[in-house]
């Protein structure tokens, strides 16, 4: 849309001849999914409100299905003032002769595929301008680079986000050498997160993903700080009495650090499958962070004889 | 689905377009389009002044050791402003897909009005490459243009904001089946071309 809005006003308003061509963007894409002259269609709680571990595709371009014969023969009869602007020395044979690929198809079986690609990815645009700008495709069979139910559950993977961990500690502001640092997560949320990507009428794939497990990185080298790894999926909240089984003894101050703190990793590890097994392909878990200054101090103590 | 609808009969009409191919080097210019000798030519960082018409100069300002399928952006630029100034059609065999038509309403909407001045172009890279397809990146520089009424001779009161300062554009490029590169789309951003 804004495309045409920009063509309106540079072709027909006639206001501000000149200047950058095409939609604006910005630099920075890495991850996640953003579609771009696709009809992939992306659902699910997982598709929002969360952070994405990065995942790219492995061909962030792809061809899939796109008009019928008898659609696309008409959206190409209904540019025929287009094309003899844009051929000043074109003749109504070249034009049949244009049209003539179009009209050839109608009556069979099949349809036409298109270019789609993903505009997060920085190859993506690259990837989609190596794409012929159309494809027939005949019924049960695939164009090479045309989408496959893998690639789709690879999109979904793609767009899956998990919610960021906050970090809870005990004690909270400081800690002591020797002293049980009890690790959990604040608002842990949902447990599962699922994507659906899907094609309207033709295939769609889920992805779920299930918080099993956090892992600790105190910020030291083990003869500083001992961890206890039995967290289950959101880590053990305090509770006086109880068994510490989750978080982190320091062993010795970290007045000798930099800002003389240990900074401490908790990572959720969110293991992905593709639901119904529509693929056989395992994916990596999605694994997101959150880091936590931990000062630990030495308590002191006076013996008196 | 409206915009593939929208899109589709431009890229159809376009890839004839395409078809026609007539070869153009700029005056002054390091050889043709992705020919080995073009690397060759410029080797360190230079600047390359084409001019356009009488009053209208592009500079382009090479990278060291530049890629020959940069060639592709500053063509298609170039050739675009000739469109404008002197009603040379050349451009559209540069052009694909939905950037002909983009192309085409850009050089249409200087109706009655042409420029005058030095534009330049810096930073050019190639961002990407993935199989026949690219995406070239380069900084344009047209606050040395003036946009002039046809009528008059005279600049306009108004000028554009393009005027006012650089901008960064993108071009989607794509290797055809007779080994040309051609711009298939674009792209533009207001940040990252300050110097």
């Amino acid at each position: 849309m804004n495309r045409l809005i920009s063509v309106l006003a540079a072709g027909l308003l006639l206001l501000d001849p000149g200047g950058p061509r095409g939609d604006g963007f910005q630099d920075g894409r890495t991850a996640g999914v953003r579609l771009e002259n696709s009809k992939i269609v992306i659902t699910g709680n997982g598709a929002r409100g969360g952070s994405s571990d990065g995942y790219q595709l492995k061909r962030p371009c792809w061809f899939e299905p796109g008009p019928e014969a008898g659609d696309m023969l008409k959206s190409q009869e209904d540019v025929r003032a287009y094309w003899f602007r844009m051929h000043p020395d074109g003749t109504e044979a070249e034009f049949q002769k244009f049209l003539a690929q179009f009209k050839d198809k109608i009556g069979k079986p099949g349809r036409w595929w298109v270019p789609a690609y993903n505009e997060a990815d920085p190859k993506g645009r690259a990837c989609w301008g190596g794409l012929d700008e159309f494809v027939w495709v005949p019924p049960g069979t695939t164009p090479p680079a045309g989408i496959t139910l893998a690639e789709l559950a690879e999109i979904a993977r793609a767009a899956l986000t998990v919610p960021e961990p906050r970090i809870k500690l005990n004690p909270d502001v400081k800690s002591y050498v020797n002293l049980p640092t009890w690790v959990w997560l604040a608002d842990p949320g949902q447990t599962r997160r699922s994507v659906t990507a899907s094609i309207p009428g033709v295939m769609s794939a889920t992805v779920t993903a299930t918080r099993e497990d956090i892992k600790i990185d105190p910020g030291t080298t083990a003869d500083r700080a001992e961890v206890r790894s039995d967290c289950g999926a959101g880590g053990r909240a305090y509770a006086k009495g109880a068994e510490f089984t989750c978080g982190v003894r320091y062993l010795r101050a970290s007045v000798d650090q930099p800002r003389k703190v240990y900074v401490l990793t908790v990572t959720t590890v969110w293991p992905v499958e593709v639901e119904d097994d529509v693929v056989p392909f395992q994916y990596a878990p999605v694994q997101v962070e959150a880091r936590r200054d931990v000062p630990v101090g030495e308590v002191q103590s006076t013996v008196r004889p | 689905m409206r915009r593939a609808l929208v899109l589709l009969p431009v890229v159809l009409v376009t890839a004839c377009a395409a078809g026609t191919n007539r070869a153009y080097t700029p005056r002054d210019a390091p050889p043709a389009t992705g020919s080995a000798s073009a690397a060759a030519a410029v080797k360190a960082p230079e600047t390359e002044t084409i001019e356009v018409g009488s009053k209208l100069t592009v500079r382009v300002e090479w990278p060291a050791a530049p890629d020959p399928m940069l060639r592709t952006f500053t063509d298609y630029y170039v050739r675009s402003w000739k469109a404008v100034v002197a009603a040379d059609d050349a451009y559209l065999e540069t052009v694909e897909g939905p950037a002909a038509r983009e192309a085409y309403a850009w050089v249409r909407g200087f109706r009655g009005r042409t420029v005058t001045g030095v534009a330049t172009i810096y930073a050019l890279n190639v961002s990407a490459v993935m199989g026949e397809g690219a995406q070239l990146n380069a900084c344009v520089d047209e606050t040395g243009l003036r946009l002039i009424s046809r009528r008059t001779g005279e600049p306009e009161a108004r000028q554009p904001t393009w005027t006012r300062a650089a901008y960064l554009q993108a071009v989607v490029t794509h290797r055809g089946d007779d080994g040309l590169w051609r711009v298939k789309d674009f792209r533009h951003s207001d940040e990252g071309c300050d110097r």
